[in-house]
C-alpha cells in the first residue's frame, strides 16, 4: 500500500516524474508567499514614482526648489557648505570616529546633511540649513507633510515582510524554493522547445498550464538570475559560515569581515592629535580625478594624524544608462601629507573579482541601470514571473477540481478535500487579496488624515488589513464567488483611482501630463490597466458562471464550482 | 486524522526532506567554507567567493535528492562530501 | 540612435525574429497555412531568418546601452517579443504574421534612417 501510494511520489519513477513531483510541491506551498514577494518586488521597480504619488504636498515644494535653483538661491556654495559641515562635527561630534559629509546633490544645490556612529554603531545624521550652516530641528527640516512609507513599504515587504531578520531569512528560504520550483520545471518540461510558443486558449486545464509555461519559459533567463541575485545580495546573512570560522560569529564577525573586505587598509589612529584641514581643497582634487561631482566626505579619525579623507562622487543618469556596475567614484587621501592612498573610478570596486560579482549582483536586482528602459523591461518580466506563480498555484487546482473525491483515498487520505479547500482559498487571497492590499495601500494614502499621528503605520494597517480580510472572504465564500467578488473589488479600486486622487487631493490625471507629471500619471495609467486586466478576468468568470448555471451546461463538469 | 498523517509523513518524504533541506545547507557550507580556505585571494574575498558559489551548489543538492535515489543514499550523498570538505578546510586551514 | 529609438528597433527585430522562429515549427505553421506539414526547405530558412533578427537585436541594444548593459536589455526584449507574438499566434496566426513582415521591414528602413 506504501508503495503504491509512493508511486510518482517523492524520489519515485524516472528522473523526470521525480522532479514532477518536487516541481508540484515545492511549487504549491511556496507559491502564496512568492508571489507576495514577486510581485511587491515588481512594484518596487517603480518605488520613487510611487513614494512621488503619495506625497502630493511634496510637489509644491519640490517645483519651488526647483525654481528656486534655477533663479540662483542654492544656498552656500561647495566651499561654505563644506566649511559649516565640518565646523558643526568639530563643535558638536570631536571624539567620533568618522564624520560624514553628505554636501550638496549633483548640481551643488540642495540639502546639506551631515552623519556619524552614535554609542549603538547605528548611523545618526543631522541636517544643516544651506544658507546658513544652523542645524535645523527634525520639525524644520522638510519631512513630508503627509507621512507616509510610500513606495518604500514595497520594498521592505518584498525583501523582508516588514519582519526584520526572520522576515529575511524567511524570503530568502522562498527564494531557495524559487530556484528549485525553476529548475525541476525546466527538468520536468519534456517538450520545452516545441512547446515553446504554445497557447492554446478556451481549453480550461490545457490553457493554464499553456499559459504557465509561456510566461516561465519565455522570461526564464530573468526568472534565475532575479532568484539568484535575490538570494546572493543578502548571503551574509543566509550563508555566514565562512564568516563564522574565518572572522568570528554574531555582529563583530560581520564587522570584521566587511571591514577586512573594503578597508584592509585603514589605518589605526595615531594618538598625535591634528586639526582636520579644511575639505575643499580635497574635494576639488578628487572631483578632478574621478569625474564626478561630490556626493560624500568621509573623515576617517578626524582629529588625529592618521586621519583619512574620502570622497565619493555623484553617478550622473547618463553613465548609469550603459554601465552595469553603481558603484560611484572614491578618492582617498592622507589628512596630514595630502597624497592619494586610493583612486577608484566609477564602476570600480574596492575588492577583487568577487566584490565585483557582488556589486553587479546587488545591481542586476535591482535595476539600478539603463534607465527607464529597463525598468519596464524589469517590470514586464517581474508581472510574468508573478503570473508564472499565479497560474501555477491555479492549475494546481483546476487539476483536482473534477476530480471525485469519495470512494477513492485523495493525495491527502480523508483530509485531502479539506486541504484542497483550504488551498482554494489561499489561491484567492493570495492573488486577488494581494492586489486589494496593494491598491488598497494608496487608497489608504488619500483617505487616512493627513495629521494624524502614526499615519504611515495606519496605512500599513490598512494593507495588512485589507489582506486579512481577503483571507477570510476567501475561506467563507464558495472559491468561484470569492474569486469573482475579490476580482470585482480590485478593479473598482484600481479603475476608480484617478478619481480618489482628483476628489481628495484635487489633482487630475489630464493635470499631471499637462505639466509634465509623468511619474504621477504613471502610477495611475498602470493601476488603471491594471484594473482593466482584474475587470476583463471578473466579466470572464460572471460568463462562465452564468453559463454554468443554466441548464446545458450543468451535466457537463465545469471546471470550477 | 492519524493514518492520513502516518501515511504522508512517512519515513521516506520527511527524511528525504531533512535530508535535503538541512543536508544540503550543511553541504553548500561546507563547500563555502572550502571555498574561503583554498580560493588565493585575500580571506575576505575567498570568503565571498564562497558565498556566492554555495546557492547553486544547495539548489543541485535539493534537485539531486529528489530524483529517484534512496533517502539513505540521499543522507549518505550529502553528510558525506561535506564533512570531507570541511575535514579538507580544517586541515588546509591548519596547516598554512 | 536614443533609448526611445533603440528600444522600438529591438521590439521589433525581436518579435518578426520569434515569429519567425514560432512559425518554422509545424503546430504554428499550421495555424498560418492549414498545411499539415513544413517543407525542411521552408523551416530552415525561417529559423536561419529568425535567428538573424534575433541576433541582429543586439546592434541597437549596443548602440543606446553600451555593452555590458545591452546584453542585458537584449535579453528583455527577446522575453518581451516571444511574449507578445505567444500571445497573438493564438489569437490570429496571420494576423501575427502579417505584423511581423511589417515589423521586419520598418526595422531595417528605421534602422538605416536612424543610423545614418
Amino acid at each position: 500500500m506504501a508503495e503504491r501510494r509512493n508511486a510518482g511520489g517523492a524520489g519515485q519513477g524516472g528522473f523526470r516524474q521525480a522532479q514532477a513531483w518536487l516541481h508540484t510541491w515545492c511549487g504549491l506551498w511556496f507559491s502564496w508567499l512568492l508571489f507576495a514577494v514577486f510581485f511587491t518586488g515588481t512594484l518596487a521597480v517603480f518605488e520613487e514614482p510611487i513614494s512621488h504619488w503619495m506625497t502630493p504636498e511634496h510637489h509644491a515644494q519640490e517645483q519651488a526648489q526647483a525654481a528656486a535653483c534655477a533663479s540662483g538661491q542654492r544656498g552656500g556654495d561647495l566651499g561654505q557648505r563644506l566649511a559649516w559641515g565640518l565646523a558643526y562635527m568639530e563643535k558638536h561630534h570631536p571624539g567620533a570616529e568618522m564624520w560624514e559629509l553628505w554636501p550638496s546633490d549633483a548640481e551643488g544645490a540642495g540639502d546639506l546633511r551631515v552623519y556619524w556612529f552614535d554609542e549603538k554603531r547605528q548611523y545618526a545624521s543631522a541636517e544643516l540649513d544651506s544658507a546658513t550652516g544652523q542645524p535645523l530641528d527634525k520639525d524644520q527640516s522638510h519631512g513630508a507633510v503627509r507621512a507616509t512609507k510610500g513606495g518604500h513599504h514595497f520594498v521592505d515587504f518584498h525583501y523582508r515582510l516588514h519582519a526584520g531578520q526572520a522576515g529575511l531569512w524567511v524570503v530568502g528560504i522562498a527564494g531557495m524554493a524559487m530556484l528549485v520550483a525553476l529548475l525541476s520545471g525546466v527538468i520536468t518540461h519534456r517538450r520545452i522547445f516545441k512547446d515553446f510558443f504554445t497557447f492554446r486558449a478556451r481549453k480550461g486545464q490545457r490553457s493554464w498550464l499553456d499559459a504557465h509555461n509561456a510566461v516561465a519559459v519565455l522570461t526564464l533567463p530573468f526568472q534565475i538570475m532575479i532568484a539568484y541575485t535575490g538570494i546572493a545580495i543578502s548571503a551574509s546573512t543566509l550563508m555566514p559560515a565562512g564568516i563564522a570560522v574565518y572572522f568570528g560569529t554574531g555582529s563583530q564577525g560581520l564587522r570584521d569581515y566587511v571591514v577586512a573586505l573594503n578597508e584592509s587598509d585603514r589605518p589605526a589612529p595615531s594618538g598625535r592629535s591634528m586639526a582636520v584641514p579644511q575639505l575643499e581643497p580635497f574635494v576639488q582634487r578628487a572631483q578632478a580625478l574621478m569625474g564626478q561631482p561630490v556626493r560624500a566626505v568621509v573623515v576617517d579619525n578626524p582629529g588625529d594624524a592618521a586621519a583619512r579623507i574620502g570622497v565619493y562622487g555623484w553617478n550622473s543618469e547618463e553613465e548609469m544608462q550603459q554601465r552595469l556596475n553603481p558603484t560611484t567614484g572614491m578618492v582617498m587621501f592622507s589628512a596630514a601629507t595630502a597624497e592619494v592612498l586610493r583612486l577608484r573610478q566609477p564602476g570600480e570596486v574596492d575588492g577583487g573579482d568577487a566584490s565585483m560579482a557582488k556589486s553587479v549582483i546587488g545591481s542586476l536586482h535591482q535595476v539600478e541601470f539603463g534607465g527607464q528602459a529597463l525598468k519596464w523591461l524589469y517590470f514586464l518580466c517581474g508581472l510574468a514571473g508573478s503570473a508564472m506563480m499565479a497560474s501555477g498555484a491555479i492549475l494546481f487546482m483546476v487539476k483536482r477540481r473534477g476530480k471525485h473525491l469519495g470512494r477513492q483515498a485523495g493525495e491527502f487520505g480523508s483530509a485531502t478535500a479539506r486541504v484542497y479547500r483550504l488551498v482554494e482559498g489561499l489561491n484567492v487571497a493570495a492573488i486577488a487579496g494581494l492586489g486589494l492590499a496593494c491598491i488598497g495601500y494608496l487608497w489608504a494614502n488619500r483617505l487616512v488624515p493627513v495629521g494624524l499621528s502614526h499615519r504611515a503605520s495606519w496605512e500599513l494597517a490598512v494593507f495588512f488589513g485589507l489582506w486579512s480580510l481577503a483571507l477570510l472572504h476567501a475561506l467563507v465564500r464558495a472559491p468561484a464567488a470569492a474569486w469573482r467578488e475579490q476580482l470585482g473589488l480590485l478593479a473598482a479600486l484600481c479603475l476608480l483611482l484617478p478619481l480618489l486622487n482628483w476628489i481628495t487631493v484635487g489633482d487630475s490625471l489630464p493635470a499631471q501630463i499637462a505639466r509634465g507629471d509623468w511619474e504621477s500619471a504613471g502610477v495611475e495609467l498602470s493601476a488603471m490597466a491594471m484594473g482593466l486586466l482584474a475587470a476583463w478576468a471578473w466579466r470572464y468568470l460572471r460568463r462562465r458562471s452564468a453559463r454554468s448555471q443554466s441548464p446545458v451546461s450543468a451535466g457537463k463538469m465545469e471546471v470550477g464550482a | 486524522m492519524t493514518p492520513f498523517f502516518l501515511r504522508f509523513v512517512g519515513s521516506s518524504v520527511l527524511s528525504r526532506l531533512l535530508a535535503a533541506v538541512l543536508g544540503g545547507y550543511l553541504l553548500a557550507s561546507a563547500l563555502a567554507v572550502f571555498l574561503a580556505t583554498v580560493l588565493s585571494e585575500p580571506r575576505a574575498e575567498a570568503v565571498l567567493a564562497g558565498m556566492l558559489w554555495s546557492f547553486p551548489v544547495y539548489l543541485l543538492a535539493v534537485i539531486w535528492a529528489f530524483s529517484p535515489v534512496s533517502s539513505g543514499r540521499v543522507w549518505l550523498g550529502l553528510l558525506l562530501p561535506s564533512v570531507v570538505l570541511a575535514g579538507a578546510s580544517a586541515w588546509l586551514a591548519g596547516g598554512a | 540612435m536614443n533609448v526611445l529609438q533603440a528600444s522600438w528597433l529591438a521590439f521589433a527585430l525581436s518579435f518578426a525574429g520569434m515569429a519567425a522562429l514560432a512559425f518554422a515549427m509545424e503546430r504554428h505553421h499550421e495555424q498560418l497555412t492549414a498545411a499539415m506539414e513544413i517543407s525542411a526547405a521552408r523551416a530552415l530558412l525561417l529559423r536561419a531568418v529568425g535567428a538573424g533578427l534575433l541576433a541582429a537585436a543586439v546592434m541597437p541594444c549596443v548602440q543606446a546601452w553600451g555593452w555590458s548593459v545591452g546584453v542585458v536589455a537584449w535579453l528583455g526584449w527577446l522575453s518581451a517579443g516571444a511574449l507578445l507574438v505567444v500571445a497573438l499566434i493564438s489569437i490570429a496566426a496571420r494576423g501575427a504574421a502579417a505584423a511581423a513582415c511589417i515589423l521586419a521591414a520598418a526595422a531595417a528602413i528605421m534602422a538605416a534612417v536612424w543610423s545614418a
